[in-house]
């Protein structure tokens, strides 16, 4: 009976889904206007877009500001790549690049790319819009504590830009702030920079403190009846998993930060060695979190390419299971490997022989579940849309970024490679992967959900290859670069007898980079234009099986304004013999047809 | 074996000038609070893991129906049809 | 019957209760990023006081009051005892959770009260945050304990305050409960490597 309920509301639904399609596009055009239309809303403009409580909007809120943050920080590495390969030059849409305005631009440039962009858009806009809409859940358990998360979150942003507007300029003492430079302003010159900038990143880690708490706890107890812990999407796991990394990572380095906020604003001296302080102490509380950091925007990145593969790849999730128990195994040995950031920086050495061998090992699960993604791919049917092509760049580019990292891994290479360009690609390789590529396949894959109308696939094609191949044209140079000693932080090459000879090789990666920068502007036409005019998506156009499309595209306040949905199999319910269709979406009783 | 060896001739094997600190107690002190910052976090999640674990157990365990002693009891040979 | 992706049989959807309420899972959390925020701390401190060339405290610096302290952990300490026993009665629905969620309160201001005359004290001795790394570390972090503890003693306030209409859940008195165990569990801990 509840079954011929589900299936006549389906079928009330569906003349209907037009006509609210139409009206849902209108909506989403006017949040680009002015205040004039909000008559039409029951919510005014300000309650609805800025104060929101829904999860959806305060995910869109995250992602608009992390596109905005990530188009400020390809500006920067815009700029002083353009001094690397042309220096002492004005550069056009910048000017002349000074020496401090250099170390700036870097320093604020990692911030940005890591604490700003991939943060805020992977685990905090996918993570908002998906946990409550994969688990059947109408929102957040705590939808206020999510408001304040993201308002907490904006103020940070903002007073990260204002400090490049103080006296003195943004803080360049490089994005993991050693002391002393980044402690005493005599050293670093920029004493208001500095401090803002430590500020932004405090703000910045309580904002995702309390949206942890949201996700952690959401997915714990509001996940639709019948779902059980093996019936959880892949991306939801490793969000959560990566939140309690996050948490459980984060508290050394706010202890750290408010002692280097101390030490520049009150005058103690924590990390100063002259009055008795040890400036190794904030390496450590800065890695304890730096490290764990780098799984805790790994994580989704892999949920959301393990979700697009298995729907693309019209297979199941090669072992569930095992994936997820890697998963565990990964964050273990996150806590174990930190120090590898410190082998040069004089630690004990008994500590670095341990933290070699542990790092090495944490190279296991991660060329697991890799493998695992491989054999989920091995037979199926593979379509090769935007989201997929991006969900396999990513298995590849990664792999990259993962093989390099042996090399620093061990101690005895790492001296030599410490604080080269090959150092500097390795993690451009893992972290392009994750927040660049990771966003662009997720945001491909759910746009039809977000906001009820495909990307267009051709302008989406173009933008893939041309990002991907500009991408390797960047940083295979820099390897090479790195591999000849070519040290990071340096403003002008020209002084180095031995490095001014490899300038073609600066030269090209840094067209590279603006050939990188202007295919993306592919990507913001398409948005937009796929925003107003695109093809209506429909609830399920990608034929995939997770509660999320069950719903409206884009899905009204509330989500499921007709009842939640019950969960009946796992998500990954794809080609399964003896079906007519190849999906079988969680929320269909077992005993009866497909719906649609 | 091989960790003790990796213990002891850790600082011969590394002939770096800045690789030790002087002080035997500052070094001392790193390890201790390396070993406390990594663990401490896997204890309290693995803690709260297994403490939650249990709970669901409890919540899952089907409800007891009473049973007669007499039904679990071998009863022996099939009585003999007639 | 069609099984689900494990090879379970199928079974009818049933909701069940959340392990914990909402409020307690997200205070728990929130607890265990503090525990590792006073750890962080905590290790700061233990290398900065191996750095100490000279002994430990550092010579020619004021010493902490040592005895009043313990004095002053006691009264923390029974704050925490009379919370629990005010939650006892409390999920009996007894009237003397109401004195005892009081004298666990005032017990708390007490302590943040002793605390900020034992810094007055302590500062017109000459222990500022700036005058070494004793200094530093004190106020550092006994004083992000009292930041605490003045936190959760407007938490436990707030409690009172629904308590004393009647409208208070176990929804929210439980939360606040986690939070001031949390204050006075870490105290000792503080107490032993700071003061002794």
């Amino acid at each position: 009976m509840d079954v011929a309920k589900q299936g006549a509301a389906r079928v009330g639904d569906d003349p209907l889904n037009g006509i609210e399609m139409a009206e849902a596009g209108s909506v989403t055009v006017d949040t680009h206007e002015a205040h004039g239309h909000e008559a039409h809303h029951e919510q005014s403009f300000w309650s609805k877009y800025v104060f929101s409580t829904d999860h959806k909007m305060i995910a869109m809120q995250y992602m608009f500001t992390g596109i905005v943050m990530a188009l400020i920080g390809g500006y920067m590495s815009y700029a002083f790549r353009m001094q690397l390969a042309f220096p002492g030059q004005s550069v056009p849409g910048y000017g002349v690049v000074s020496q401090g305005e250099y170390n700036a631009l870097v320093t604020n440039h990692g911030t940005i790319m890591i604490f700003w962009v991939a943060m805020p858009m992977l685990i905090a806009a996918f993570g908002n819009f998906l946990i409550p809409l994969m688990i059947g859940a109408d929102d957040m358990v705590f939808p206020r504590i999510n408001r304040l998360s993201y308002q907490i979150f904006l103020i940070s942003a903002i007073v990260l830009i204002a400090s490049f507007f103080v006296p003195g300029g943004g803080f360049g003492g490089a994005w993991t702030a050693y002391p002393p430079l980044s402690a005493n302003a005599q050293y670093n010159l920029t004493p208001l920079g500095a401090t803002f900038w430590i500020v932004a990143v405090a703000l910045e880690f309580v904002a995702f403190l309390l949206g942890g708490i949201n996700f952690i706890t959401t997915l714990m107890n509001s996940r639709a009846p019948g779902m059980k812990m093996y019936d959880i999407p892949m991306v939801l796991w490793m969000i959560v998993i990566a939140s309690i990394l996050f948490m459980a990572s984060v508290g050394p380095l706010i202890a750290g930060a408010v002692m280097l906020f101390m030490d520049q604003v009150v005058g103690t001296g924590f990390f100063d060695p002259n009055r008795g302080g040890d400036p190794i102490l904030w390496q450590h509380l800065f890695w304890f979190f730096g490290h764990p950091e780098v799984y805790v925007v790994l994580l989704p990145a892999m949920g959301i390419v393990a979700d697009i593969i298995c729907t693309f790849a019209r297979k199941k999730l090669f072992n569930y299971k095992l994936i997820l128990f890697t998963v565990f195994a990964t964050g273990i040995i996150s806590f174990f490997v930190w120090a590898h950031h410190q082998f040069v920086a004089g630690i004990d050495p008994r500590m670095a022989n341990v933290f070699t061998v542990t790092t090495l090992i944490i190279s296991i699960p991660i060329a697991e579940m890799l493998f695992l993604y491989i054999a989920t791919l091995y037979g199926g049917s593979i379509q090769l849309t935007t989201p997929m092509l991006w969900a396999l760049a990513f298995i590849a580019e990664f792999l990259i970024g993962g093989v390099t990292g042996i090399f620093l891994g061990a101690s005895g290479a790492d001296i030599y490679f410490h604080d080269t360009y090959f150092v500097l690609a390795h993690f451009h390789y893992t972290f392009f992967p994750i927040a660049i590529i990771g966003f662009y396949a997720g945001i491909t894959y759910w746009f039809p959900k977000m906001f009820g109308r495909m990307m267009n696939e051709t302008l989406g094609k173009i933008h893939f290859w041309g990002t991907i191949i500009a991408f390797n044209c960047i940083f295979i140079p820099l390897f090479i670069l790195g591999a000849a000693g070519q040290h990071r932080r340096i403003y002008n090459f020209q002084n180095f007898p031995d490095l001014a000879g490899l300038q073609d090789m600066r030269v090209f990666a840094t067209g590279a980079l603006i050939v990188m920068l202007v295919f993306q502007v592919v990507f913001l036409v398409n948005f937009v234009v796929s925003l107003i005019k695109g093809k209506p998506a429909g609830k399920n156009p990608w034929n995939a099986n997770t509660l999320e499309w069950t719903t409206d595209s884009p899905p009204p306040h509330g989500n499921w304004p007709d009842g939640l949905p019950n969960c009946y199999r796992g998500p990954y319910e794809y080609s399964v013999p003896g079906r007519k269709e190849d999906y079988w979406p969680q929320n269909v009783p077992p005993d009866t047809a497909p719906a649609e | 074996m091989g960790a003790v060896a990796v213990g002891s001739v850790a600082d011969l094997a590394r002939a770096c000038p800045s690789c030790a600190s002087p002080l035997e107690e500052n070094r001392q002190a790193f390890v201790d609070t390396t070993i406390l910052l990594t663990f401490l976090p896997l204890i309290m999640i693995g803690g709260f893991i297994w403490w939650l674990r249990r709970k669901a157990r409890q919540l899952e365990s089907p409800p007891q129906i009473a049973v007669p002693e007499t039904l679990l009891q071998d009863i022996g040979p099939l009585p003999k049809k007639q | 019957m069609p099984d689900d992706a494990l090879g379970r049989p199928y079974q009818v959807p049933v909701k069940r209760e959340p392990l914990l309420p909402n409020g307690v899972m997200g205070m728990l959390i929130f607890v265990a990023t503090e525990v590792m925020f006073f750890s962080g701390l905590i290790s700061a401190f233990v290398i900065g006081k191996s750095n100490a060339i000279g002994g430990w405290p550092p010579p020619g610096q004021p010493r902490l009051p040592v005895e009043e302290t313990a004095f002053n952990t006691a009264a923390l300490l029974a704050s925490g005892v009379c919370l629990y026993f005010a939650n006892r009665a409390f999920r009996k629905g007894a009237p003397r959770a109401k004195g005892l969620l009081l004298t666990s309160i005032l017990l708390g201001g007490f302590f943040v009260v002793f605390q900020g005359a034992e810094w007055v004290a302590l500062v017109g001795e000459g222990l500022t945050l700036t005058s070494g790394q004793l200094g530093g570390f004190f106020y550092l972090i006994v004083g992000t304990h009292a930041v605490h503890a003045v936190a959760g003693f407007a938490i436990l306030l707030y409690t009172y305050r629904k308590l004393a209409h009647g409208d208070l859940s176990g929804f929210t008195f439980w939360p606040a409960q986690i939070f001031w165990y949390f204050v006075v569990g870490v105290w000792p801990v503080l107490y032993w490597l700071v003061y002794l």
